[in-house]
């Protein structure tokens, strides 16, 4: 599913195709929950992943009009909505541990609110790089096992032995040296990918 | 293979679990199916939805967050919903109407609205589904 095909699907459904509702679901939730899960990764449990993203597809659901397509892709939409009932969920949270006044559960919650911020700046991190893939994935993914390269430099690893464990390498020098020339033929087809688009 | 080509990698157990999760969420809204779902459920415990639907799960969470169609038309919207995700139209057609005959109920007043209720139901009832 292209993000053509879904802008098509969410005009469909702007449209008054109800029945069209239930493919978007099919195509974007499973991505969305991914990406708040790691992008707001101080959320307690898995469980709260999923609560903001469904959260952020019924809103979508029930007044699908709200989103505007030419200001951003509908997944990028979700998960600033996502990411704003985290935050709000994180908060009540920060309420119910432990803290004995409101003051002190106020400026505790604020304080990780605050903490947050670089998860906000990994997110557009992870967006920019599923823009990427989105959009090149013919040229990024030509062997077994790129995707997982590429997932794992999405989420700034470039340890090789972290990559040869992935990719089924032997944990070994061999293993390693395989993965670090997997990673640098990655990075090869970005940095060609990014001049071309540069000029 | 093209630049435009699907790049999803969902696997589908997950799909359907998350979508299970989702028409959960979705019964206290209002707007989508979910909530009809749920008026019916609680007022006819002896009749699941998925037996009326004629469906199983994998297609009852899709009707569920379906946006909830609603006046004049209603019925056309059920149709193509039930032929896109293959369940009973007419089924899905007499939650609609429970649903939107049971709010109907819940907010009118004594001063006859409720008889003007009944006889509008009553009304709807006798267009399409007969």
């Amino acid at each position: 599913m292209t993000n053509d095909e879904l802008l098509t699907l969410h005009g469909r459904l702007v449209g008054g195709e109800l029945q069209v509702a239930s493919r978007i679901v099919e195509r974007v939730l499973p991505r969305l929950v991914a990406t708040v899960r790691s992008t707001v990764p101080e959320l307690h449990d898995r469980q709260d992943a999923e609560e903001a993203s469904l959260e952020a597809l019924l809103r979508y659901l029930e007044a699908p009009q709200r989103y505007q397509p030419g200001k951003a892709q509908l997944t990028t939409w979700l998960a600033h909505v996502a990411r704003q009932y985290a935050l709000n969920l994180k908060r009540g949270q920060a309420r119910r541990h432990g803290h004995e006044s409101d003051a002190a559960a106020t400026f505790a919650a604020q304080r990780e609110v605050d903490d947050l911020r670089p998860a906000e700046e990994r997110m557009l991190q992870d967006l920019e790089w599923s823009n990427l893939r989105d959009r090149f994935h013919a040229r990024l993914f030509k062997d077994e096992g790129d995707r997982d390269v590429f997932a794992l430099m999405s989420k700034g690893e470039v340890d090789p032995a972290l990559h040869a464990r992935m990719l089924g390498l032997p944990d070994d020098e061999s293993g390693w040296n395989e993965a670090a020339t997997r990673v640098e033929r990655m990075r090869g087809r970005i940095r060609r990918i990014g001049r071309e688009n540069a000029s | 293979m093209s630049e435009n080509e699907d790049v999803t990698m969902e696997v589908p157990a997950e799909v359907e679990r998350l979508g299970g999760l989702l028409a959960r969420a979705a019964r206290s809204r209002s707007g989508l199916i979910a909530s009809a779902l749920a008026v019916w459920e609680r007022a006819n415990p002896d009749r699941p939805v998925a037996a009326l639907l004629g469906c199983g799960d994998e297609a009852l969470w899709r009707v569920a967050v379906t946006p909830r169609p609603g006046g004049r038309d209603m019925a056309a919207q059920a149709q193509r919903i039930a032929a896109e995700l293959g369940v009973n139209v007419m089924g899905l057609l007499n939650i609609l109407r429970f649903a939107e005959t049971t709010a109907r109920f819940e907010t009118a007043n004594d001063d006859g609205e409720l008889l003007m209720a009944a006889l509008d139901a009553e009304d709807d009832g006798e267009g399409d589904d007969r």
